[in-house]
């Protein structure tokens, strides 16, 4: 599975971000834009991990919290000290809420493995694999799982 | 040639010009990739379209193109030939053809009168090759053209002399043309040897009338997919919030300019939005005209006789909805079929006409559409409703008698219910009503039914003009906004802290409120959806009232209680992702004015989720209420109000004509009497704590020692003359419960007490409390020097018998009472002159019915005296009855002018 994925990614390149301590990727291409904290409605009796729905310039975004998902601390979002990845699922629009947002990295496909036992769980679930850098392991999110995740 | 409504003709043409063009592409198309057998198809089926319409309308040219170009396609698509150049280019001739008939059809609605014998015979030609490929004689086409051949024979006689040049023009081109098949065209060519030119004349006649039909249909209209329409609906939506965000600005701003901008971009906005609405309207006709076919083909199979008749047509809707209301709307027609109209013996047994009628129809009202679906048939019995939902195990026994009639027929719409003695392949299986309502529910519609048994039912459907915008309630809790849909609205209720506590009750852990006696389960808003408290502080700002919004969900009342109302908003829904599936409390989200997304409460979905079940027990406990209701005498409307005291006051609502709110510094004082300017003349305000000499503090006081801004009042009219009735607050209509007890009275001024809500309530007598001041008591002494007559008051209740002789006092009659029919024959008999008599119906010992019969039948001097009777409800039946047992006049209780209005003119007698 991992050998068919790498091929599936080998055009792609992926846009880097930060939760919790670990680096995640997805691909640039699944990406729309990325913007600042909004004014966020709460959805009462939501799942967890939905933080709530923000108006992109007149478009309902429902966000969802990575870290919350990834079974992390999540108290830093209420401060405001986070990014929205906006991307696009099925026909509407959802936000991956994430602590930072890194560069853009062209990787090598020789590097793609297959998720290590190592990780943890919740996280596990939700990659498809990781690359291996120089200094530090890349875990390639699953967007699909991501975005359609029943809790 | 066409005799069929050109709406149909225009729908056509626009769908076949659309063909038309496709299938040059595709033709074109296909030429390049011969193995796209997909693309065949989709051209041989537009073809058959085209063939389909063609004869449907009569057009003989265009279906007998049409058909040869069919064929051949056929046996292309059967590999029975291959599709060479040539060929496509017979086709392109033969559809270019039917463009030019079809040009001709919309300009003057007939075809042309050219001659298409070339072409036909082209056709032809490339059939009898196909035969011969498929080895046996197919040889239909030859037989079909032969009166096109026939026709062109003619033509060509007279035309032969311009032919030939032509000819050798074409024959060239075939030459060229054809390859491997040229022996076998060329064995045809003889058969129709001028042919040709016809053809040839044919295009450029063509590209001579293409020019100035230029503006015709295929021009004037463009199919647009609906999902792009969606898509600028929902594109013009944020541009309406977009404008309401900057006209908000332009207010605070003050740019002359920027103000006047705005305008003209509110102004541009409107309009667009209008013109976006219309794109999506259509006609219901489309709609309800496929009724006719279905009603015709059902009556038959039934052997019943019915007329369809749809009416308003033209009404439109919103595209969407319009499809959906199509599948409803086919339940109810065939239900009205085969449920409704009875068979034609029967009919005539009924003295009905044989031929039973069904109307369809629609129409606006109130912004909304409503479609009626009437029979004349059987109606529905409410009775084998109610029998049938027993048996079905859907209501008890007790319970079906407590239902009204109305609720009866509504039992049709729940699911695993059927009537039909038989179960029909037409209707009858007990899947449909539900289904019905559901999906008229799902679009914001609702269903109604009504009937008259033997008469005919009828089935009203409303449904919203469009989807996209609602209007709707914007609340808050917690500081979250939350919209409420109007439609689900019924009312608002504000409980003031002072007396919240008598209002709100606690059953079962739940809390409820009394809303006009009916007890509705009220849920908080911010409990249920479990929102995080605010800090304390906050709370308490608002802890001065509770606000209460009244829902209905599909009939079930309940109460919301929402921390502020705003205002109400016209707002573009916007779907919630598929993420809050499980999420029942919501419809929907939107953005507000500001750009923050509010919510939308869904009152159904709601209310499932919120109620765990109590709401049954609750049922139980409101039934035993209205039992509790029916035993006791007659009810009376009241109006709750607060004094001084800080204790509950009530005045008959019958008495009240306005309630008002005054600003304290318009009051003036003559003396110690306030008075105020109402309407054109002064009106006395009544220090109602004075004049009763109650304790606590009075608020007209506290308005003399400027200690109140607002002075509610209670106005009153006597005789005449408002008077003001100064109270603390004004607090709900109720109804009091059984009958008025005057036992406990210890002063002057009350009437008595009542039962509100199982609490003791003090009546206030305001024609005595009027009669205090020093104003009334002159009032009083004016009219009671008049005297109009005589008047026997026959009535079992003690406030409504007070309430009726005081007025009546008042207005210059003498009055007697009586309690009952059996009393009041009493005083008849004991000689006393009565003018009029007024009466109950309903009373003990003897009722309004039997002593008005009595008294007719009589053969003392009253026994022709007018009789007025008074009840609660009177009902067309009642009325009749009345005129039966000797009523003169039968009027409602409530409506006491009307009352004095008839005793006047009865007194004149």
């Amino acid at each position: 599975m991992s050998e068919e994925h790498a091929v599936s990614l080998k055009s792609g390149r992926l846009c880097g971000f930060k939760v919790g301590a670990g680096f995640y990727a997805i691909s640039v291409l699944d990406i729309q834009e990325v913007i600042k904290p909004q004014l966020v409605t709460k959805v009462p009796s939501a799942p967890a991990h939905i933080q709530g729905l923000l108006n992109l310039r007149g478009q309902i975004v429902t966000a969802i919290s990575l870290k919350s998902l990834f079974g992390l601390d999540n108290s830093n979002e209420a401060s405001g000290d986070y990014m929205n990845i906006i991307v696009r699922s099925g026909n509407s629009l959802c936000s991956l809420v994430v602590d930072k947002v890194m560069d853009v990295i062209d990787v090598d496909e020789k590097t793609f493995e297959a998720t290590p036992d190592t990780i943890d769980e919740k996280v596990r679930a939700l990659i498809s694999g990781v690359y291996k850098l120089d200094t530090s392991l890349l875990m390639l999110l699953d967007l699909e799982k991501t975005l359609n995740i029943n809790m | 040639m066409s005799n069929l409504n050109s709406a149909n003709v225009q729908e056509f043409l626009i769908e076949s010009f659309e063909a038309l063009s496709s299938i040059n592409d595709e033709i074109t198309t296909y030429e390049k990739n011969p193995k796209d057998k997909e693309l065949l198809n989709s051209i041989f089926r537009k073809v058959h379209t085209l063939k389909g319409s063609a004869s449907f309308f009569s057009f003989k040219k265009l279906q007998e193109i049409t058909h040869a170009a069919e064929s051949v396609l056929d046996f292309i698509r059967d590999d029975v030939i291959v599709l060479t150049a040539d060929m496509i280019d017979v086709f392109l001739e033969c559809f270019d053809s039917c463009v030019e008939l079809l040009k001709c059809v919309d300009q003057t609605t007939k075809e042309n009168d050219k001659n298409y014998g070339a072409l036909a015979g082209k056709l032809t030609a490339l059939l009898e090759k196909s035969s011969n490929a498929s080895g046996g004689l197919r040889g239909e086409g030859t037989k079909i053209h032969s009166a096109l051949l026939e026709q062109t024979a003619d033509v060509n006689s007279l035309k032969s002399e311009t032919n030939k040049p032509v000819e050798k023009i074409l024959v060239q081109k075939n030459e060229i043309k054809i390859e491997a098949k040229v022996e076998k065209m060329e064995k045809i060519e003889p058969k129709i040897p001028v042919a040709t030119p016809v053809v040839v004349a044919n295009g450029t006649d063509h590209d001579g009338d293409g020019a100035p039909k230029a503006g015709g249909i295929a021009d004037s209209v463009v199919r647009v997919n609906v999902q792009l329409l969606d898509k600028i609906m929902n594109v013009v939506g944020e541009l309406v919030l977009n404008r309401n965000q900057i006209l908000q600005f332009a207010n605070t701003s003050k740019s002359v300019d920027l103000t006047r901008l705005s305008q003209q971009l509110n102004m541009i906005t409107t309009e667009l939005q209008n013109d976006i609405m219309t794109t999506r309207m259509q006609p219901v006709g489309s709609v309800l005209s496929k009724f006719e076919r279905i009603v015709r083909d059902l009556a038959r199979s039934q052997n019943k006789k019915i007329k369809l008749e749809i009416v308003g047509k033209e009404t439109e809707l919103d595209k969407t909805l319009l499809e959906a209301i199509k599948d409803p709307l086919t339940h109810l027609i065939r239900n009205s079929v085969d449920h409704g109209v009875e068979l034609p013996e029967k009919r005539k047994t009924r003295g009905k006409n044989e031929e039973g009628k069904i109307v369809i129809k629609s129409y606006h009202e109130g912004g909304q559409v409503t479609i009626e679906i009437t029979d004349d048939g059987n109606g529905i019995n409410p009775q084998v409703i109610a029998d049938k939902a027993v048996q079905k195990g859907l209501y008890t026994q007790e319970q079906v008698q407590k239902l009204t009639a109305k609720q009866v027929l509504n039992i049709i719409f729940l699911p695993g219910f059927s009537t039909a003695e038989q179960v029909t392949n037409i209707s009858g299986r007990g899947v449909g009503m539900d289904v019905v309502k559901s999906n008229i529910e799902k679009i914001g519609g609702s269903v109604d039914v009504s009937s008259v048994l033997g008469n005919g039912s009828t089935f009203k459907l409303k449904i919203p003009l469009t989807l996209a915008i609602v209007s709707v309630l914007v609340v808050k809790s917690e500081g979250e906004t939350f919209a409420i849909p109007q439609v689900s609205l019924v009312e608002l209720v504000r409980l003031e802290t002072s007396n919240q506590k008598n209002q709100l009750e606690i059953l079962h852990d739940s809390e409820f409120f009394r809303l006009r006696g009916n007890l509705i389960p009220v849920f908080r808003l911010n409990e249920s959806l479990k929102l995080a408290k605010r800090p304390i502080n906050e709370n308490q700002l608002q802890s001065d009232g509770t606000n209460i919004v009244i829902l209905n969900a599909d009939g079930r009342i309940y109460g919301l209680i929402v921390d502020e109302i705003l205002n109400t908003e016209e707002i573009v829904v916007k779907p919630l992702s598929n993420k809050f599936n499980n999420l029942t409390f919501f419809a929907g989200a939107t953005i507000m004015g500001d750009g923050k997304v509010a919510l939308i409460v869904d009152a159904q979905g709601f209310f499932n989720t919120v109620d765990k079940g109590h709401c049954h027990a609750v049922e139980q406990l409101v039934d035993a209420v209205d039992n509790l209701k029916k035993l006791g005498t007659e009810d009376q409307e009241v109006l709750l109000c607060g004094l001084g005291d800080q204790r509950n006051y009530a005045i008959p609502l019958m008495l009240v004509s306005r309630l008002e709110e005054f600003q304290a510094s318009n009051i003036e004082w003559t003396g110690d009497q306030a008075v105020i300017k109402y309407g054109n003349v002064p009106m006395p305000l009544v220090n109602i704590e004075k004049s009763l000499k109650l304790k606590g503090y009075s608020l007209l006081e506290s308005v003399k020692n400027n200690q109140k801004t607002i002075v509610p009042c209670v106005v009153v009219k006597i005789r005449n003359q408002s008077f003001g009735f100064v109270v603390d607050a004004i607090r709900d209509i109720a109804i009091s419960e059984g009958g008025i007890n005057s036992d406990a009275v210890d002063r002057d001024g009350l009437l008595g007490t009542v039962f509100v809500t199982q609490k003791t309530i003090t009546l206030l007598d305001v024609h005595s409390i009027v009669g205090m001041q020093k104003l009334g008591k002159n009032i009083f002494q004016k009219n009671t020097e008049k005297n109009l007559g005589k008047i026997l008051l026959v009535e079992d209740s003690p406030l409504y018998r007070k309430v009726v002789k005081d007025y009546l006092e008042d207005n210059g009659y003498e009055v007697t009472t009586a309690i009952n029919g059996q009393e009041a024959l009493g005083i008849l008999n004991s000689d006393v002159v009565i003018d009029i008599v007024i009466t109950d119906i309903e009373m003990p010992v003897m009722n309004g019915w039997d002593f008005s019969t009595e008294i007719r039948k009589s053969s003392k001097n009253y026994s022709k005296v007018p009789i007025i009777a008074l009840s609660t409800r009177v009902s067309p039946q009642d009325k009749e009855r009345g005129l039966g047992v000797g009523f003169n006049h039968h009027l409602e209780k409530l409506n006491k002018q009307e009352v004095l209005n008839t005793v006047n003119i009865f007194s004149k007698h």
